[in-house]
């Protein structure tokens, strides 16, 4: 770039010097978009990079706090993948995923629909389903093991309405999934649901007109119109809903230890209970690493299924 | 418009300026802000004025981190603390609690970057675990061997390892007692002198107690909770808990602890027992507000339900947990409590030391006013304490301290120096047997095996404590 | 006529299901108008029987309660406008200046966005207690300040904003940075509104990183004193219930002055 001005000789003084103006205003340009950058990169460097950087080094050592560490190379990340225990909370992690997922998707989709449907009441439906959005974890943890109370929660007075008899929410190898999954369907359904509402509302009315003149039905316009016109979207709430899912932490925390019998000890709550119990930090950060690329790799294959279906038509 | 955006910037550029500022000055404040004493209470501000002028030389300073716990607990830190810092000129100890949540997050940091408490307290079975990481000092260097010999054997069992001594116990507790209701045995027919002694007499009585709304017995739930409440019975029915001697390999698959297993799901299948405990373990609560007529406890419950609920005392009945056969001179319970110990890499262990022997080995009156406040619920480690307490007429009126004492504590077993982790897979075998309905002995050779790896891979065998 | 019934069922449906989600919150706050007693008594009611204000005159006359929401909401909107600032300062180099190593600067930010939050929690506290800030109200604030998300966020939209508006400045001889403070920002209500709410929620919920870094009462986090809370009044649900409200009210008060154009915004991150 810099040098572009001398390499022409031919072109005129008068060029030159517009050319020579333009630099400097360029050069100053340059200054100004370092000093606007600067901020945002220096503190990114000191507050992630940095960290980053030294957690893999961490990940490379026995590292004890309180003796001398020892550099095992690859070990930690050995012990991480031959862990029956973490293969076990990759399983809990794409069960929780299993179950929070397809239910808000659902939900979200009849909810938008139904709300785009409405008259001056909508407004009131799209303010109700988001409010939990903005409630802390540690707040809907409480709510939760309020409602599960065994006796006089919630729950159990609505189970006992249909005749079900009281249920040991997350202390039942059969509930205690779904235990942590209502708090976060309840928790993330409402943001989700705005966002596909968002994008019916972009839907061409002319699209449906014409499905109508040609009689088409209300699952056709569904399937035919709506569905197919919303897969931007879909892909987006995929990407980000289950990658967020599979690193669940503070709900099974809060609520069911990881317990019973270790179903809920998803991938982060696992990594976390070795963190506070082992003098050796290596293993937890290594394993925290490892759920970064399967996390990434998650993403890349949601992105190419639904891409290559795009593809196709 | 334009004024609007000017607004704008300004209100932008200031608080940015201004949380520059707050976060540099923070940093100077907490200097000079921390030489201040950290009592709030307004007895202190006397002596404190006094102190600022007269005293410019700087104290030493000793962090000490403590986990949330009752309301009594924390107000005998504070006043005995402010004690301390007011009895002498060279040492200012800081007190901070921290929820029970975040205390791993949080010693954890504060170990990794070398900035742990001088100070922290810990379960008296975990001090073990500690010292073998290192991540605790002995204190034999710091400490007057004389301290160490007022040490009852349980306190010593806890606190010597290997050769020396890690830690100040402060109280010994009972893990698992029956408290019940008088006027619910009353109202079913029952004598509300004769709480159950046996299995079979607990299931019959509770199936009498168990009414609309109320359950017969609260009982642990969830492995966390089986884990550590059954180490007495555990040993009851075994004569040992989860490990051989030398820690080589578990020893549980046994015909005793299939006993064990089978009495719990009866507790469960006859449904007298809520399968999710109400309100956790040994808590105050169900039994004060009659949700349960009865409740397997802790004695530290005792203490909370005289605080809490004094006017529900003389309903509540307690015993020792039933046995098997009725013979409580077999180990019910466990007898577990805190310690303080001191960071390995704490800059300051003698003074550290010095607070802790002000604290515990120079005057029984400090701990027994803890004990007083927990209305007696709880044990002394400390002979001379123990025997302070003797004396003490109000401690002789409290009526459930005589039958554990006579009745539980003789009897009661240590709990284990092993890792939590053998504990908890133990807890998990019960919850086969309860959750999944898996074949008692079964599941127990599967914790068998699952501890056998854990031993393996952490190298345990022959690292138990002499 | 079949279209006023459709139309019925339609809107009763939305309704109901708007309260079911707004019932776990509303049980929170009326539970906290309940006596110990009463509030996990059978048979299940929503409202108490008596309402007692107990709970809520407790939490009020915690001065510590009162402090850490006094201190939180002060770190949280510093945290905000930090976060706008530097934010939406970097989103607009990013997105209207040219300058030498742009794309590499470009991609070493974006990738931060994926750095998973678990793996640097504790090498964040050895920078920070190494930098001297814990126990600060600097340690909860600038360490989220720049936010690789936030920053792609608002670049989405300054992309979108027509090159005629700036030229126009320039030729009047306003350099960038004047331009941006006076033209872009003016603009920005719309993703400015999502980001700083968003970074005041996500302050204001913040637990684990405060715990870690305060242990100086007097800059509790609202959240922290929370779980504090919990420890110490493990079952006293109704005053857990009226101290959890008076926590989550912050955060929803603002969202209901805000929620016009927070739903817009939502419409806008979606869809990018």
């Amino acid at each position: 770039m810099f040098h572009s001005g001398f390499a022409a000789h031919s072109i005129s003084l008068e060029r030159q010097m517009v050319n020579l103006r333009a630099q400097s205003i360029k050069r100053k340009d340059a200054l100004e978009a370092y000093i606007m950058v600067l901020p945002a990169v220096v503190l990114l460097s000191i507050f992630v990079v940095v960290p980053i950087l030294y957690a893999f080094k961490i990940s490379l050592y026995d590292l004890n706090y309180y003796a001398k560490s020892a550099f095992v190379g690859m070990r930690n990340y050995y012990l991480v993948l031959t862990d029956p225990l973490f293969k076990t909370s990759l399983f809990a992690g794409f069960k929780f995923v299993l179950y929070v997922i397809p239910g808000q998707f659902l939900l979200s989709f009849l909810v938008a629909n139904v709300v785009k449907r409405m008259s001056r009441a909508g407004g009131f439906v799209k303010s109700s389903i988001y409010i939990p959005t903005v409630i802390s974890g540690i707040v809907a943890g409480l709510i939760f093991m309020f409602i599960y109370d065994f006796q006089g929660g919630f729950g159990n007075y609505l189970l006992g309405l249909f005749g079900v008899e009281p249920l040991a929410w997350y202390n039942d190898t059969r509930t205690a999934m779904l235990s942590i999954a209502l708090p976060a369907i309840w928790l993330g359904f409402g943001v989700m649901t705005l966002i596909m509402l968002a994008g019916l509302n972009d839907i061409p009315v002319e699209y449906y007109e014409a499905a109508n003149m040609d009689g088409a039905g209300g699952w056709t316009k569904m399937f035919r119109i709506t569905i197919p016109s919303l897969r931007n979207v879909f892909v987006y709430l995929l990407v980000t809903s289950v990658t967020s899912a599979f690193q669940v932490f503070d709900l099974p925390f809060l609520i069911t230890q990881g317990g019973p019998l270790g179903l809920t000890t998803t991938p982060n709550l696992l990594i976390f209970n070795h963190f506070r119990s082992d003098p050796y930090m290596g293993y937890a950060i290594a394993a925290a690493l490892v759920m970064f690329i399967l996390l990434g790799l998650l993403s890349v294959i949601i992105f190419k299924v639904i891409n290559s279906e795009k593809a196709m038509d | 418009m334009k004024i609007r955006t000017n607004k704008m910037k300004l209100l932008l550029l200031t608080t940015f300026a201004a949380s520059m500022l707050v976060a540099g000055c923070g940093n100077q404040n907490k200097e000079t802000a921390s030489s201040e004493s950290p009592s709030d209470s307004g007895q202190a501000t006397s002596s404190q004025s006094a102190s600022e002028s007269t005293a410019p030389v700087e104290k030493q300073k000793l962090i000490l981190w403590h986990t949330v716990t009752e309301k009594y607990d924390q107000e005998w830190w504070k006043k005995w603390v402010d004690e301390y810092n007011k009895s002498q000129d060279n040492i200012q100890v800081e007190l901070t609690f921290i929820p029970g949540d975040a205390w791993d997050q949080k010693l954890k940091a504060a170990q990794a970057t070398g900035t742990a408490p001088d100070i922290y307290n810990k379960p008296l079975s975990g001090v073990a675990q500690e010292a073998l990481k290192g991540t605790i000092m002995p204190l034999d260097d710091y400490v007057n061997p004389d301290v160490w010999n007022d040490l009852t054997e349980n306190g010593k069992k806890y606190m010597f390892l290997n050769g020396k001594y890690y830690g100040f116990p402060r109280y010994i507790e009972p893990s698992a007692l029956l408290l019940y209701r008088k006027d619910k045995f009353a109202e079913a027919g029952l004598d509300p002198e004769k709480p159950p002694t046996t299995w079979d007499e607990l299931i019959e009585y509770g199936k009498k107690l168990t009414n609309k709304g109320v359950f017969g017995i609260n009982m642990p739930t969830g492995e966390g909770d089986m884990s550590w409440t059954t180490w007495g019975m555990q040993s009851q029915l075994n004569g040992h808990l989860a490990l051989a001697d030398d820690w080589s390999k578990a020893t549980i698959a046994t015909d005793g602890n299939v006993e064990l297993l089978n009495f719990f799901k009866r507790v469960f299948d006859e449904k007298i027992a809520p399968k999710q405990a109400i309100d956790g373990y040994a808590n105050d609560k169900p039994i004060a507000q009659g949700k349960v007529a009865m409740e397997m406890a802790g004695s530290w419950t005792l203490g909370a339900l005289a605080n809490e609920f004094p006017d529900q005392m003389d309903k509540i009945g307690v015993s020792f947990f039933p046995t098997k056969d009725g013979d409580y001179k077999k180990p019910t319970a466990s007898l577990g409590g805190w310690a303080l110990v001191v960071d390995a890499k704490s800059q300051h262990p003698k003074e550290s030391a010095e607070f802790l022997q002000w604290m515990f080995a120079r005057d029984p009156k400090v701990l027994a006013d803890y004990y007083q406040r927990g209305k007696y619920s709880k044990f002394s480690p400390w002979k001379s304490v123990e025997d302070y307490l003797i004396q003490d007429p109000e401690a002789a009126k409290a009526p459930y301290r005589k039958i554990i004492a006579e009745q539980v504590v003789p009897y009661a077993v240590n709990e284990p120096l092993y890792p939590w982790d053998v504990s908890v897979a133990f807890g998990q075998a019960f919850n086969r047997v309860l959750l999944n309905n898996m074949d008692p002995m079964k599941s127990l050779q599967q914790s068998e095996k699952q501890i056998n790896d854990f031993i393996a891979k952490n190298q345990l065998a022959g690292k138990n404590f002499k | 006529m079949e279209n006023k019934v459709y139309r019925y069922i339609v809107n009763s449906i939305g309704i109901l299901i708007g309260f079911i989600s707004l019932f776990p919150l509303v049980w929170m706050i009326t539970s906290g108008f309940k006596t110990e007693n009463e509030v996990l008594s059978l048979p299940f009611k929503l409202f108490p029987d008596h309402w007692v204000i107990e709970s809520y005159k407790a939490i009020f006359s915690d001065q510590a309660f009162l402090r850490s929401i006094g201190t939180t909401f002060l770190g949280a909107i510093i945290s905000a406008s930090c976060c706008l600032f530097v934010n939406s300062m970097a989103a607009f180099a990013f997105a209207r200046m040219d300058f030498p190593l742009k794309g590499f600067l470009w991609v070493y930010v974006i990738m931060t966005m994926f750095i998973p939050g678990i793996a640097i929690l504790v090498p964040s506290f050895v920078v920070v207690q190494k930098l001297g800030m814990l126990d600060t109200l600097g340690v909860l604030i600038i360490p989220g300040v720049a936010q690789a998300s936030w920053v792609f966020f608002i670049r989405q939209f300054y992309l979108g904003i027509p090159k005629a508006i700036e030229e126009a400045a320039m030729i009047d001889g306003a350099n960038r940075m004047k331009t941006y403070l006076n033209i872009f920002i003016p603009l920005s209500k719309g993703p400015f509104v999502i980001v700083g709410i968003g970074a005041f929620m996500g302050y204001w919920n913040a637990f684990v990183w405060p715990v870690m870094t305060i242990s100086n009462e007097k800059w509790f986090q609202v959240m922290q004193l929370l779980a504090f809370f919990r420890s110490a009044h493990t079952t006293e649900w109704s005053l857990l219930m009226a101290g959890s409200s008076i926590a989550a009210l912050p955060p929803i008060l603002l969202f209901m002055i805000f929620q016009k154009q927070i739903i817009q915004g939502i419409k806008i991150s979606g869809l990018k």
